[in-house]
């Protein structure tokens, strides 16, 4: 069960890295291929700030905010009037040296030895894993309702029109370069307290936590779910993360010899899946022109669909269950 | 109203317009000249997408040299390229919507009157404006330009890869939007004999200078074709 409550929090983390991502790729066109970077630099700072400090949780969050607010402010002041190509290199390059920082400045993180225990900021007895998974969801539920506002905001729209023609967009009356690097300053942030929220999550962080294969994880989510629809990051980590590395990889009866196979099936299974949605649906499993609206209905559809299964299902079940039971008497009664 | 001295610009160390001056007044002022004249470099200029290399621009006896492309708009100076002058991705409604990102009146009494002038994009309002045609798109992004309450459109070629039909259909709203709203239009434009139809003054210009400022009643067509052979 606590496995289960850290697989389905960490799931929550991804939705929400891949959300932020949504806003910066798919509504503002910005490939920040630096997400573990940011991740990473929360995680770090939170855990920094708590073991080697004596913080709080809360203070330590508090100050690490601000550490985000600055460094993703001025890494979008130096690179988002860049080329695509030139933003995705700055932002492998960025977290690749909060990677490496990890590693050399031991008097800091401890370096490759590791850096715990990070406490838990929920500190109610048996409790704390559940209460913060909670704390997530209602976090990740909060991002999804405002993702979903942006979409039909006209911030919104002046974000879609910045990706397609940032120079038409400029004669729209609005400084385009503002609304990308609020944007960015936001979303980057946001996508480091998602990593300060991992530390406890992780409890001890060790600097191979900071590895490219997250960022690719988030991308591949995004890029299978539908990069441009408001939904397309939550769906992608469901068929993704939730699909593979919850549901197949720890509940999946496998057999111990094939036990090994899993994690490099799981690997093949996410590229063959990527290949077959980028062939057949290029714009993800959510095209951008499925409303919510539409989902929902659908989901209402199939739910009442299965409902009536289920119901004539029992009743079913109910019919030869009394047959039973009146056979059963009979055979007492004689 | 546009006040033009001096003007010198172009793409990085490539000078394209040399020494450009003139003047917009409530009128429709046109831009003729061949192709590589200077035409699109100087709609470019005007709003801000391309900087100044010397020379000055002032609106409304304001100087404008050193201020943005977005601040303009507010200020009534609204702009519409010659290709890529729509969002694709967006709907139609969508697209004029983001016309209204500047201005005081009621967003849906500008829609409306767009739709009055261009009934074809009422039609097509929850269609995305990637799928238009050209002339529907170009009307589009005429109608964008004047959800901004504009006191002056820059417009670059709007006639461009049009049928005559469409070009007929796009200079009467051209005209119309002159009369009845008041808006000056700067139109550059290569169909020099619809354009003389409609235009109040011409400016020619020939490789990246001004070969001739008067007034289109004036401009007979000979000197035109001089004026497009240099």
């Amino acid at each position: 069960m606590a496995y289960l409550i850290f697989s389905l929090s960490l799931m929550l983390i991804y939705i929400g890295l891949a959300q932020m991502l949504h806003v910066q790729f798919g509504l503002l066109g910005i490939p920040n291929f630096g997400v573990v970077g940011f991740w990473g630099l929360g995680m770090y700072a939170v855990g920094v700030m708590q073991v080697q400090l004596g913080m709080s949780f809360v203070d330590a969050m508090g100050l690490t905010v601000v550490l985000l607010v600055i460094a993703s402010y001025f890494l979008g002041r130096l690179i988002l009037r860049l080329e695509r190509q030139a933003i995705l290199c700055a932002t492998i390059a960025f977290s690749a040296i909060i990677a490496l920082l990890a590693v050399t400045e031991k008097w800091m993180t401890m370096g490759v030895v590791g850096l715990g225990t990070i406490r838990h900021p929920f500190r109610v007895l048996g409790l704390e894993e559940i209460l913060f998974f909670l704390f997530l969801l209602a976090l990740i539920v909060v991002m999804q309702i405002l993702i979903l506002k942006l979409h039909k905001s006209r911030l919104g729209r002046l974000m879609v029109a910045t990706r397609d023609n940032e120079e038409l967009a400029a004669s729209l009356g609005k400084d385009t370069f503002q609304v990308k690097i609020v944007a960015f300053t936001l979303t980057a942030t946001i996508m480091g307290v998602l990593g300060g929220l991992s530390a406890p999550l992780n409890q001890f962080l060790t600097p191979n936590m900071i590895v490219p294969s997250i960022t690719f994880a988030v991308w591949i989510s995004l890029v299978l779910g539908g990069k441009e629809h408001a939904l397309g990051a939550m769906l992608g980590v469901f068929v993704t993360f939730g699909l593979f590395d919850i549901l197949i990889e720890t509940y999946a009866p496998v057999s111990p010899e094939f036990a090994v196979v899993v994690p490099n099936m799981k690997l093949f299974f996410y590229g063959a899946l990527l290949v077959g949605v980028l062939v057949f649906r290029p714009t993800g499993i959510l095209d951008r022109k499925i409303k919510p609206e539409d989902i929902s209905a659908a989901l209402s559809r199939g739910m009442s669909t299965g409902l009536a299964g289920a119901g004539r299902g029992m009743q079913s079940f109910a019919k030869v269950a009394d047959e039973k039971l009146i056979n059963r008497k009979k055979e007492d009664d004689q | 109203m546009l006040d033009v001295k001096n003007l010198h610009s172009g793409y990085g160390d490539v000078a394209v317009l040399r020494d450009v001056s003139f003047t917009v007044e409530n009128e429709i002022f046109a831009v003729l000249g061949a192709n590589g004249a200077g035409k699109t470099t100087l709609l470019k200029t005007l709003s801000k997408l391309l900087p100044v290399s010397s020379g000055s621009l002032s609106w409304l006896g304001e100087d404008i040299t050193g201020t943005p492309a977005f601040d303009l708009t507010a200020r009534g100076i609204a702009y519409v390229p010659q290709e890529q002058n729509v969002f694709p991705d967006l709907s139609v409604a969508e697209n004029l919507s983001l016309g209204a990102l500047v201005g005081t009146r009621d967003k849906q009494m500008r829609l409306d009157e767009v739709f009055d002038l261009f009934p074809r994009l009422a039609d097509r309002r929850g269609q995305s404006a990637g799928s238009l045609s050209g002339g529907e798109g170009q009307m589009l992004a005429v109608g964008r330009a004047l959800m901004q309450d504009p006191k002056v459109i820059l417009l670059d070629e709007p006639s461009a890869g049009l049928s005559p039909l469409f070009v007929d259909i796009l200079f009467e709203k051209i005209s119309d939007a002159r009369t009845n709203r008041g808006v000056s239009i700067v139109l550059a434009e290569q169909n020099a004999i619809k354009t003389l139809e409609i235009a109040d003054r011409v400016l020619v210009l020939s490789l990246g200078e001004m070969h001739l400022l008067k007034d289109a009643k004036d401009l007979d067509r000979k000197e035109l074709m001089e004026a497009y052979h240099i």
